[in-house]
């Protein structure tokens, strides 16, 4: 299937009700799934798998397989593995407002260090790294109240 | 008045509070366990904090997580609704200590009347009538044996620390009691911690009536007529009406008068209970005091026209009560059924997900619950879904709007009690009124 294929195709199931349509031969698969103001359409070749979420209510056109990657933006793919909130609590990277934070991103970490603390009810509770890994990201502000289960940081494991 | 309350409970009483805030102007904060992060009261509320996993040991009894969301989110004031830590007085403590208004009686209150001994002593100073029984915990299969002699059998030996119908054993005969005095004691202190236990006349057949009271921090209390709770399985109220079909004018003003007097000499605020058996002589004794809002107070609303969650509120902070005794009048007949997510036979649990979901309406009836289509039901946590109630302007009337709303009502995917209440409200004993607290172990035998 070409580009312009693929965009009369689309267009024709705007011009009805299908919410979803999909079509497979022996070398191609398409699916087009509308879902309210969002298309999302996938095109699988031997080749490529590729997907797009575009915003608009205009659905955007995927390049044909085999080239090069000129996507539209797709959803980037988080590496590593989050470190949540075992507690309720206020999120504070260093151990005192004057000193220099416990880690900064792309620190290598290692287990049983400590990353920030959380205070919970006057309480200092100290969070530590379960294993040896670098911080991809720090996702809370210091001071910032945090929930159960919210994300702190983000880590590549070694 | 409070700017902002944090609800410290789930499901359908956490939506009752809610409601109730939003009608006074109130910010609400919602906690909940990551099971509930699709629950109705997480979504209604002004804000959210997920304060643990599923356990509610580590969510919704965690007092740390719940005093740190109050903190994080400046709210003024707590609401337990019931269950988890109503009545928990060293929560309500660790609130007064951390200057958030637990919104109930003081912890040193709810102490006092919490514990069934000293509760028992406290209501006998003001002359309310208790079960002849022991003032204290009884120590040895010797004086046992002397009280249960001296009060009469049959007796009930009962667990100080019990609650929820559980640590109870009746003893029909002096022969047999050593023995279950005995037992009693080890079955107290694996159950609840704490071996004392104490011995009381067992009515047979008594109803279980209990009355509504509402206080402020002025010294002001009155009584909101009573309750009758005495359909029952295992101690577990199913089904509940206002007024009691015993209730004479005459035996609720003693009723609510007793429980009054003893109220105001604790000096308790807030709204609670009084429980209390009656029985067939229409002679009450004093039972327990639940010092916290109950899962059954719609059908007191319903009669008397009192929105008790917005008085409780109200009189937590510090405003005297809108009411005298005498603006308060029963109207008509209000009955609840509590509608489980259990085998309507079996009574054994159905969480899962509600495919079909939809509610009965029409003249006088309400319908309070936290689920909705397609809301699956989880095994963590206690299985009412909905509260079922009707009002009308007779029992008999009542009766008939329940059995046409339980009709209406779908639940499907999982299974409930609809089967069994709809049931009884065709039953010749409940219809004649002939309910006393053997009444569902009866049907089910039938």
């Amino acid at each position: 299937m070409d580009i312009k294929e693929i965009k009369s195709l689309i267009k024709m199931i705007m011009e009805t009700d299908i919410s979803e349509f999909e079509l497979e031969n022996a070398d191609e698969k398409i699916r087009i799934k509308r879902g309210e103001s969002q298309e999302i359409v996938h095109y699988q070749s031997p080749q490529q798998v590729i997907t797009t979420h575009p915003m608009a209510t205009q659905p955007e056109v995927v390049p044909a397989a085999g080239s090069p990657a000129a996507l539209v933006p797709a959803p980037a793919v988080e590496k590593g593995e989050s470190i949540t909130s075992p507690i309720v609590g206020t999120f504070y990277r260093a151990p005192a407002p004057d000193a220099p934070p416990y880690v900064e991103v792309g620190q290598v970490v290692e287990k049983g260090q400590v990353l920030c603390i959380i205070e919970a009810m006057k309480l200092m509770n100290e969070i530590e790294a379960e294993y040896r890994g670098t911080i991809l990201k720090i996702c809370k502000e210091n001071a910032q109240p945090v929930e159960f289960g919210e994300a702190l940081f983000i880590v590549e494991p070694l | 008045m409070f700017h902002k309350i944090l609800i410290a409970n789930r499901g359908e009483i956490a939506l009752r509070i809610i409601r109730a805030c939003k009608e006074m102007g109130i910010k609400t904060v919602a906690v909940y366990s990551t099971a509930d992060s699709e629950s109705l009261h997480v979504r209604l509320a002004d804000e959210s904090i997920c304060i643990g996993p599923p356990p509610s040991l580590q969510s919704y009894l965690n007092i740390n997580a719940i005093i740190s969301a109050a903190e994080l989110t400046d709210a003024e004031a707590i609401h337990p609704g019931y269950g988890f830590l109503a009545e928990n007085s060293a929560f309500a403590e660790i609130c007064e200590n951390c200057g958030i208004t637990f919104i109930g009686p003081a912890s040193e209150v709810m102490r006092l009347m919490g514990d069934k001994i000293s509760a028992r002593q406290a209501v006998t100073r003001e002359g309310v009538p208790i079960l002849p029984g022991t003032k204290e915990g009884v120590k040895d299969g010797n004086e046992a044996l002397k009280v249960a002699r001296k009060i009469g059998f049959p007796v009930i030996i009962k667990a100080t620390a019990g609650g929820g119908g559980r640590g109870m054993k009746i003893v029909h005969s002096p022969a047999a009691l050593p023995n279950a005095f005995a037992t009693s004691r080890a079955e107290a202190q694996a159950g609840f911690g704490n071996p004392e236990v104490y011995i009381e006349k067992y009515c047979v057949q008594p109803r279980h009536v209990e009355i509504q009271i509402l206080a402020d921090k002025h010294g002001n209390v009155i009584y909101l007529g009573e309750r009758d709770c005495s359909i029952q399985r295992r101690h577990q109220k199913l089904i509940e009406e206002a007024p009691s079909t015993v209730s004479t004018p005459e035996l609720r003003k003693a009723m609510g008068e007793a429980a009054v007097r003893a109220v105001r000499a604790v000096g308790y605020n807030s709204v609670g209970t009084m429980e209390f058996l009656v029985d067939k002589e229409n002679n009450f004794y004093f039972m327990e005091m639940n010092t916290r809002i109950q899962v059954e107070h719609p059908v007191t609303e319903m009669v008397t026209g009192v929105d008790i969650v917005r008085e409780q509120i109200r009189s937590a902070a510090g405003l005297k009560l809108r009411y005298r005794q005498s603006d308060i009048k029963i109207n008509g007949h209000a009955i609840e059924c509590r509608i489980n997510a259990e085998d309507p036979v079996k009574f054994t649990p159905s969480p899962g997900k509600i495919t079909a979901y939809h509610t009965p309406g029409g003249l006088g009836v309400r319908v309070d619950s936290f689920v909705y289509d397609q809301y699956t039901v989880l095994p963590y946590y206690d299985s009412l879904i909905a509260k079922l109630i009707v009002h009308a302007e007779t029992r008999d009337d009542a009766i008939k709007r329940m059995a046409r709303a339980l009709d209406e009502y779908i639940i499907e995917g999982i299974k409930t009690t609809i089967p069994f209440q709809k049931r009884v409200m065709a039953s010749k004993d409940f219809i004649e009124g002939n309910v006393d607290t053997g009444f569902i172990e009866r049907a089910v035998l039938e």
